[in-house]
């Protein structure tokens, strides 16, 4: 096992694993100090290899970089010495969905300048991502896709809600808060219409707050309106409920 | 002074430095103590390392993903998570440069992957395909390596170290797609891209 571990550390140093053997030879390394220092060495390696392709830096990129730094909340520490053996990244601890709302930020003033109205909406989206355990990376790509859009939800209920998609990732991001949290023997679930037909994207809970976030991967691209009811434990295959959230996508 | 142990992951400003001096004469500081400064959220720090290090993040990611715009804006990511993850650099486990580089290229591949898993979730890669995606990195990596010890290093490497080191890295495939690609065992790609990485380490006299 350990000879085969070993050879992994080329592959490992240019991120040209699949994600299982990855996590294995990560797992190695934890415990093998002879590949912990190859590794170290060939990742310079590698650094040095991608160092030589510098170039110019596009010129708006300093500017917007360095406003969203101003507004963005910086990691504590790695907590003790176990960084080796770090948490699962799925659910990622509510600091590093602080970063998230920030490269929202990013995202909105490359698409279009920072108004008023868009504040506000970056300031609720921060409040609802504050606490949100979810994959750190898939939020990043749906809100930092050149092609994200926002798209508010209508609802009745006294609540903040916005659907941001990425039709080329085919994924979107549904966030809220204010919603009423429901008892455990309910969900929320969103439905996304295509052709007029309702089709299942996600299911959803809240926290004690009413806020709630939630990836939908496939189905986005082509979706021409949203809705969300209340159904029954995990989930219906067509709307029964009530609708409590709508609005065109 | 010996500086105090807050734990491995914040790393002290040398002894002597004094950050508030340290303004001065900024170009002989180094990484490692621009990103302690940073982690302190100093953005003044943060803009002169922002200067130093974007046009190499911009680079490599653009030198993977090719389309200037997703370049952009995951270089942007790469620059931002460098703000945010300060305090997390630990000097023990390789130089800032290299931890900038490492987040810089592995979120490049991060898109790369994103995006095949949709575009092409079950198809494999075509004999076409195969020639085009090697022919342009190799088009890539000859016209647009300006650092003439790395292009002297990867010279030095067998045709197949330089191969699979040039499409896994700057190509960003997978092992598996390499081996696709150069039409040669699994087992070989990898012994080939770790051999060729530590030929190229000695080369180049880099060290961890």
């Amino acid at each position: 096992m350990t000879a085969e571990a070993h050879t992994l550390a080329g592959p490992y140093a240019v991120h040209a694993l699949p994600a299982d053997e990855r996590a294995f030879f990560e797992r190695h390394i934890a415990v093998c100090d002879t590949c912990g220092v190859e590794v170290a060495e060939l990742l310079a390696t590698a650094a040095v290899l991608g160092a030589a392709s510098e170039e110019p830096s596009p010129p708006g990129m300093r500017d917007r970089v360095l406003r969203t730094v101003d507004v963005t909340r910086q990691h504590p520490p790695a907590p003790g010495e176990g960084s080796g053996s770090a948490p699962a990244r799925r659910w990622a601890p509510p600091s590093m969905l602080a970063g998230v709302a920030a490269v929202l930020v990013l995202a909105l003033m490359t698409l279009s300048g920072v108004t008023a109205a868009m504040n506000q909406r970056i300031t609720e989206l921060e409040i609802a991502l504050a606490d949100s355990p979810l994959d750190d990376d898939r939020v990043l790509a749906v809100l930092t896709a050149g092609d994200a859009q926002t798209r508010p939800l209508d609802t009745e209920l006294d609540a903040s809600v916005r659907f941001v998609y990425s039709t080329a990732l085919d994924r979107g991001l549904f966030v809220a808060s204010g919603l009423e949290p429901l008892d455990a023997d309910q969900v929320y679930e969103l439905w996304l219409y295509h052709d007029g037909t309702p089709q299942p994207a996600t299911i959803f809970q809240t926290d004690s707050d009413g806020r709630a976030m939630a990836v939908v991967e496939g189905a986005v691209a082509g979706a021409e309106f949203a809705a969300v009811t209340v159904e029954p434990h995990g989930g219906s295959p067509e709307p029964t409920g009530q609708v409590v959230i709508h609005g065109a996508v | 002074m010996t500086p105090p142990d807050h734990g491995p992951a914040l790393r002290a400003v040398p002894t002597g430095a004094d950050p508030a001096t340290m303004s001065e004469g900024i170009g002989a500081v180094a990484l490692e103590t621009l990103l302690a400064r940073v982690a302190q959220g100093d953005q003044k720090a943060y803009a002169t390392l922002y200067d130093r290090v974007a046009g190499q993040v911009y680079g490599l990611v653009r030198r993977v993903l090719r389309d200037p715009a997703q370049s952009e804006e995951v270089a942007q990511e790469v620059l931002l998570e460098v703000w945010r993850l300060a305090a997390r650099f630990d000097a023990a486990r390789g130089s800032a440069n290299t931890w900038i580089m490492t987040m810089a290229h592995r979120r490049a591949i991060d898109r790369v992957r994103s995006e095949q898993a949709h575009r092409d979730r079950d198809t494999r890669v075509t004999v076409r395909n195969d020639e085009r995606a090697f022919d342009s990195v190799a088009e890539e990596v000859e016209t647009r390596l300006e650092h003439a010890h790395v292009r002297r290093a990867l010279d030095g490497l067998t045709d197949l170290q330089r191969q699979a080191v040039e499409l896994a890295y700057y190509g960003g495939h997978t092992y598996r797609e390499v081996a696709e690609l150069l039409n040669t065992p699994l087992g070989t790609v990898k012994t080939r891209l770790r051999d060729g990485l530590i030929r190229l380490r000695d080369t180049m006299g880099v060290t961890a």
